[in-house]
């Protein structure tokens, strides 16, 4: 067997993740190139192939797989650095983009800026068509406005376009014939066809979808060929994978397909870590809690399926795919504290970043943070950062805390603890705003810690919540690239067929799902996967008739009889109960879109768990510093733990600290940590009988 | 870790011991912090509770609903209300007020759940219902949890939860003085049934209550898990101290305003029986922190349904005053106190009971926010927005889905694609789709091919009007083309509810108003059948139903923007070359708009003598002629036409 190497672009670090063929664990971090993001990706490479000594070539082909998971199409729209763009609508609907879906945050705030489409008005331009919702053609297609379009953008100098027309999803003729004029009259221009990209009901997400896959399509191809190549001159044999917004990997020709996939799918990977720290774990309701330096991230994972939502958004771009369902809030350990007008002590939603940071980062920070309160209250250590890759300053600390405190007439210690508890409240409420939005009663579940900043918040985050027990990977402050070595690869298959439980042709079902099965194993077979290997998973989206929100529901496996749709009701009837308190079990459903998932499994990583012990966990102590902890409302001196010390089967009591190389668990008076065979720290949290 | 660290931190710990003045205030700063957000997230699950699972499009895509927290006080206070509608946030808090008082405190018990929808009761409009659920600890009412939604069909005569023809209450639909939908516990099966009996789509109204009652519920429980994490004391305390918070802000925010007497006049279009341009005349005195808003002066209620009665008038003052303050203050009582209002009754703005009020938040709640914001313009021009464009071509349709010739289905909906810009502020243009002032955007509208799929509509158009938004230095947010045509029903039947349209959105200092729309029927032939904003009339197969809104106010003159947006504003067709040249002076060359420089700046030279400095713009009713312009000699306009006999029935 050989190596797997995960590799994730971050905005300050690039990280590698390699797994070698015996099961060592080897983590790596390069800064980052935004300029030429490949570079980073070859210095790493290049690095992890001296630590191994081995000649480049060497541990490159001695790699079985490498996961890439890359921000090169979130960076051209962030920077909006993409190519010159148009797109063609049906005649009559030209300000889609700009109209989005009517809404505008921020209700009271009316001196807020108007926000800018990602294409011109001039260059959002109709074409003489109609469709109906049938399908059925009303007015075909005038080729001629068509050519008049393509005339004015290439005045214009437009070199990609996104068609996205009415009802493209039910009948994509017209679409695809404008596909051919473009072909004739452009043809060196980048085509993204909504009935290609996003085939759902909804015209905003669906031409959002579409120009978003436009405008960053041309940069993902040129950088994805680049990573390929040097991969391929380097020896690797096997298909460069890509993280996809859906939670599972593919190839480079799948993304180019469908370059939204690509888009903001770093924090996907969160989710699928979690759910492989859960299966070796024997866990399947999962909670992931990821915090880092400028961002919060929540995913309820329930009974080992990853969460999909069709909701995730980029910067305010809906990306209108079944994503994986992962919240974000502005909340992190770069979250600044400061004082409103009224006196009130507040955390974030400004951040200090990763520059200038923190204050006890001695980088020019000088607002007080949450990391600012952490080493204040002892939760991390000065010397001991990051394995001690950054030394901190308490002093610099707190100098800022102290601003704040003279204010409230408040100790530095107290202002400390307040910020605490201040974005754990915050962090609380934003779990509690997905378990209610995703119907879950956050109490049976078991939190998985993520992120730089969660081991310290986390296992108090879930005693809020009620949860009995957190459990801290060793690769926590690293998960996502982690992720994309246990990720599945995976297809992703939507067919929008507008069907009403009381008429419901049965055959026409069996129809959808035997097209998208038999295109999913015949791409995945190409892959090298035997049928055995390839998992497939159906879903409708849902809803009663007239009701705007839809939920994706499991539909059973195999060919469909009449009394499948009694099934099929009956757990969207169930669902939305659990979900809104209640259901109309006597209503019709509507199903709309059909959902096909076809993965399939990477052969299992060589990590081997390690014997249980029963050695008392005194031999990891490396010391004792004074620790604040609100239940004791003040400092104790407590234990410090070094993790990598602590063997399987060991366990620590809180109050106590245990110091991993990406993270610091901070263990609460009354809380417990048990190491487990796979060296995930389970923290043990006792609460009152559910 | 070695030990020499550890005693520098032993050290550290000495110094940095917690002080007992952290210990001796009544409530510390951090419990307080911890509390506020505690709180603000119980709202939010609220509302997340009721957005998710609505039925209707008017809460799950419009958002038109508000949840909140009150104390048990008499009268209750607000205590956190979070991203509410506007247009309830002021006005909720009088419908608690009168559940408390009806029932008083003999007569609320734990479990309760309590409705009420009558105007005369405290609420805005019949078709907002305010449902409330009393938090008792340990045997005493400490809290309530509340949510205010609007629903489509109140059991009205006419087809139509904003029933604008209805001349008195009765008439109007089903009136709901203070109402236990829940006793003790116990759903009131007896009297959600007799609920849904008299209302059209009760499938509809079931679910949207269902979903508002899980609000309040989901409200009840969290507020008992705060009970229990912080003691009931703690948290009545805190209850009075973020009153005092929110006293404190406001007041440094209202210092900086200047003392003085500003005073304005709006306008309502019509009463729906014939009187136009009703008007609103508005005095507001800024007095330290307090600001004053009187309507002595104000025109006579009006025949049709666009009466303000009290809760509708002090919020609508109240929330175009809080959209110029800091939107981080926490709109609850302690920022609310700064502002006073007084009304003679038996006016537009004061109605009288019996006096119907259908169309309360949207038709006189915009007037009086723009005499509000048209004084507020005079005081803190800094802080002032242009008019934003009222519902003007809203309507409720009804008709009956044909499309499956077996099964026959009436519907109604509100369709809220066609409405109207917003005004432009001293830093920026106004955003498009702010549908009213009531509610400043926060809405979405229903996707086109959501409406298609569920009834038996086409859209022919929707996007962009040129020309249709306020010039300005900032322009005002453009107006919008949205246009169909009914298809497998026959017919539809149409209930403008809106306002106006000949009174257009006001520009500020120098910036033009918006053009105010139009709403109307073209026919077969191609002639127009123009109606006025509040109507009734009916488009049939082949012909199309066209909702023409208006752009939002402009801000500051028009020869001050800068030359290279009124270019691309131009290329986008936003705005024509002829407005580009003649009203903001910006001379463009037509095939391709490059600006030139030269005659642009002899152009605005030439503009500079003749252009307008009154800081509000109209100052006389009646100004909008663009409706006006649609009518030719072989077209039609029809002030308040009204539904024949044969419009309501369901089949």
């Amino acid at each position: 067997m050989g190596m797997r190497l995960g590799i994730d672009i971050g905005g300050t670090f690039t990280d590698f993740i390699l797994v070698t063929d015996t099961g060592e664990l080897i983590i790596r971090k390069v800064l980052s190139t935004p300029a030429a993001p490949e570079e980073a990706v070859f210095l790493g490479v290049a690095d992890l192939a001296k630590k191994l000594e081995l000649s480049l070539g060497d541990f490159v082909s001695s790699c079985d797989h490498i996961i890439h998971g890359t921000t090169i199409a979130t960076n051209t729209l962030i920077t909006r650095s993409g190519p010159k763009m148009g797109i063609l609508h049906t005649e009559g609907f030209r300000d889609i983009l700009y109209l989005r879906d009517g809404f505008k945050p921020e209700r009271y705030n009316l001196q807020l800026e108007p926000p800018t489409p990602l294409i011109e008005r001039y260059l959002r331009l109709g074409v003489s068509e109609r469709v109906l919702h049938d399908g059925s053609v009303e007015t075909p297609l005038d080729e001629g406005s068509v050519r008049d379009a393509l005339a004015a953008f290439r005045n214009a100098g437009v070199t990609s376009i996104a068609v996205s027309l009415l009802w493209s999803m039910i009948n994509p003729s017209h679409e695809r014939r404008i596909a051919e004029i473009i072909e004739e009259e452009m043809p060196e221009a980048y085509i993204a066809l909504s009935c290609d990209i996003l085939p759902r009901i909804r015209e905003y997400p669906r031409a959002c979808a579409t120009a978003l896959s436009a405008y960053v399509g041309s940069a993902i191809e040129v950088y994805l060929t680049r990573v390929a190549e040097f991969f391929q001159t380097h020896g690797y044999r096997r298909d460069l994978l890509i993280m996809q917004v859906t939670g599972s990997s593919a190839r480079v020709p799948d993304i180019q397909q469908r370059p939204v996939l690509a888009i903001g799918s770093g924090p996907a990977a969160g989710p699928p870590a979690s759910l492989f720290i859960g299966e070796r774990e024997k866990e399947s309701d999962l909670m992931l809690v990821e915090m880092g330096g400028t961002s919060f991230e929540a995913s309820m994972i329930t009974s080992g399926e990853l969460p999909k939502s069709t909701d995730a958004n980029l910067h305010g771009f809906p990306i209108g795919v079944a994503a994986v369902d992962v919240h974000s809030i502005g909340a992190g350990g770069g979250s600044i504290a400061w004082i409103d007008n009224g006196g009130m002590l507040r955390v974030g939603p400004q951040s200090a970043g990763a520059s200038p940071g923190p204050a006890c980062y001695n980088l020019g920070g000088v607002e007080a943070t949450v990391t600012d309160a952490n080493l204040v209250l002892g939760y991390l250590d000065e010397d001991n950062f990051l394995d001690g890759r950054m030394l901190l300053s308490r002093k610099a600390a707190e100098q800022a805390l102290d601003k704040l405190a003279t204010q409230l007439d408040m100790t530095v210690v107290g202002v400390a603890a307040a910020i605490y508890q201040i974005i754990n409240t915050e962090m609380v409420g934003a779990m509690r705003a997905v378990s209610v939005m995703r119907g879950v009663d956050p109490r049976r579940y078991t939190v998985i810690v993520g992120g730089g900043a969660g081991g310290a918040h986390a296992a108090k985050i879930a005693q809020e919540l009620g949860i009995r027990k957190a459990i801290c990977p060793t690769v926590a402050g690293g998960l996502c690239a982690f992720g994309m070595l246990a990720a599945d690869v995976g297809h992703d298959y939507l067919t929008t067929r507008p069907m009403n439980t009381d008429n419901m042709n049965i055959d026409d079902v069996n129809e959808v799902f035997s097209d998208m099965e038999t295109r999913a194993l015949k791409e995945l077979r190409t892959q090298g996967f035997s049928p055995e290997e390839i998992k497939l998973s159906r879903f409708a989206d849902a809803k009663y008739p007239y009701q705007s929100h839809e939920i994706i529901v499991a539909i059973p496996p195999g060919e469909l009889c009449v009394e499948d749709i009694q099934r099929m009701s009956d757990s969207f009837h169930t669902t939305h109960e659990r979900l809104y308190t209640y259901c109309l079990r006597e209503m019709a459903v509507d199903m709309n879109g059909w959902r096909l998932t076809a993965t399939a499994k990477l052969p299992p990583m060589p990590i081997k768990p390690e014997p249980i012990g029963t050695e008392s966990a005194d031999s990891a102590k490396s010391g004792m510093r004074p620790v604040y902890f609100h239940e004791v409302g003040d400092f104790s001196n407590t234990p410090i733990f070094s993790g990598p010390l602590l063997r399987a089967g060991m366990s620590v009591r809180g109050p106590a600290i245990v110091e991993l190389p990406t993270t610091t668990i901070v263990v609460f008076p009354e809380h417990t940590v048990d190491v487990g065979e796979h060296e995930d720290f389970h923290i043990q949290i006792p609460q009152d009988d559910l | 870790m070695n030990t020499t660290s550890e005693m520098e931190h032993s050290t550290a710990h000495d110094v940095l011991k917690i002080s007992e003045s952290d210990k001796r205030r009544k409530l510390d700063p951090t419990s307080f912090a911890v509390i506020y957000n505690a709180l603000n997230s119980v709202v939010q699950e609220m509302s997340l509770t009721f957005e998710y699972s609505a039925w209707s499009s008017i809460i799950a895509e419009a958002r038109d609903f508000s949840c909140a927290v009150y104390d048990a006080g008499n009268p209750p206070n607000a205590l956190c209300v979070l991203d509410g509608l506007p247009i309830h946030v002021n006005a909720q808090p009088v419908a608690i007020s009168e559940i408390a008082k009806f029932f008083g405190t003999e007569e609320i018990y734990d479990g309760d759940i309590i409705l009420v929808n009558s105007p005369y009761y405290g609420n805005t409009h019949i078709g907002d219902f305010v449902i409330a659920a009393p938090v008792f600890y340990e045997g005493e009412h400490l809290f309530w949890s509340a949510a205010t939604g609007h629903h489509m069909d109140v059991g009205s005569a006419y087809r139509t939860s904003v029933p604008v023809f209805a001349t008195d209450i009765w008439s109007e639909g089903l009136q709901i003085s203070p109402l236990k939908i829940a006793d003790r516990g116990v759903i009131r099966r007896d009297v959600i049934n007799m609920l849904l009996e008299n209302v059209r789509y009760r499938d509809f109204i079931y679910g949207d209550l269902m979903s508002q009652i899980g609000s309040v519920k989901t409200g009840k429980k969290r507020l008992l898990e705060m009970l229990d994490n912080w003691d009931a004391d703690t948290l009545k305390t805190f209850s009075s101290e973020i009153i005092d918070y929110a006293d404190r802000r406001t007041r440094e925010e209202l210092a900086s305003w200047p003392n003085g007497t500003y005073t304005s006049e709006a306008w309502v279009d019509s009463d729906g029986y014939g009187r136009e341009h009703i008007t609103v005349r508005c005095q507001m005195t800024i007095e330290g922190d307090l600001v004053k808003v009187d309507f002595e002066g104000s025109d006579p209620q009006g025949r049709g349904g666009i009466n303000a009665g009290w809760a509708t008038c002090r919020n609508s003052v109240s929330t175009a005053i809080l959209m110029c303050i800091d939107p981080d203050i926490p709109h609850n009582e302690g920022c609310l106190q700064h502002i006073e209002v007084s009304a003679p009754k038996g006016t537009v703005v004061n109605a009288e009971w019996p006096a119907p009020t259908a169309a309360a938040t949207l038709v006189p709640a915009d007037a009086i926010t723009d005499a509000v914001w048209k004084c507020l313009a005079q005081a803190i021009p800094s802080k002032a927005v242009a008019g934003c464009g009222h519902v003007t071509p809203n309507c409720v349709t009804a008709g009956v889905d044909r499309r499956d010739p077996e099964t026959e289905k009436p519907f109604g909906v509100i369709l809220f694609n066609g409405s109207s810009g917003g005004g432009a502020s001293s830093v920026c243009d106004g955003w498009p789709f702010m549908v009213t002032p009531g509610t400043v955007g926060g809405l979405c509208f229903a996707p086109v091919e959501i409406i298609e799929m569920h009834f038996p509509l086409l859209v022919r158009e929707y996007q962009v009007r040129i020309d249709s938004m306020g010039a300005g230095k900032f322009s005002g947010g453009p107006g919008l083309n949205f246009i169909l045509t009914p298809r497998g029903t026959g017919q539809i039947d149409n209930y403008g509810y809106g306002d106006g349209m000949t009174n257009p959105p006001f520009g500020l200092y120098g910036g033009l108003p918006g053009d105010g729309g139009a709403l109307y029927r073209e026919n077969a032939d191609g002639t127009k059948f123009v109606v006025s904003a509040l109507s009734y009339f009916r488009v049939s197969e082949g012909e199309l139903w066209c909702a023409i809104s208006s752009g939002g106010g402009g801000y500051g003159k028009p020869i001050e923007r800068d030359p290279v947006k009124v270019a691309a504003d131009a290329r986008d067709g936003f705005i024509s070359l002829d407005t580009a040249q003649n009203t903001y002076g910006v001379v463009l060359n037509p095939t391709d708009y490059a600006l030139d420089l030269k005659l642009t700046l002899e152009r605005r030279a030439e503009l500079t003598i003749s252009s307008d400095t009154e800081p509000v713009s109209p100052s006389h009713p009646g100004a909008a002629t663009y409706y006006l312009s649609l009518v030719g000699p072989h077209d039609r306009y029809a002030l308040n036409p009204r539904p024949p006999e044969d419009a309501d029935s369901m089949l």
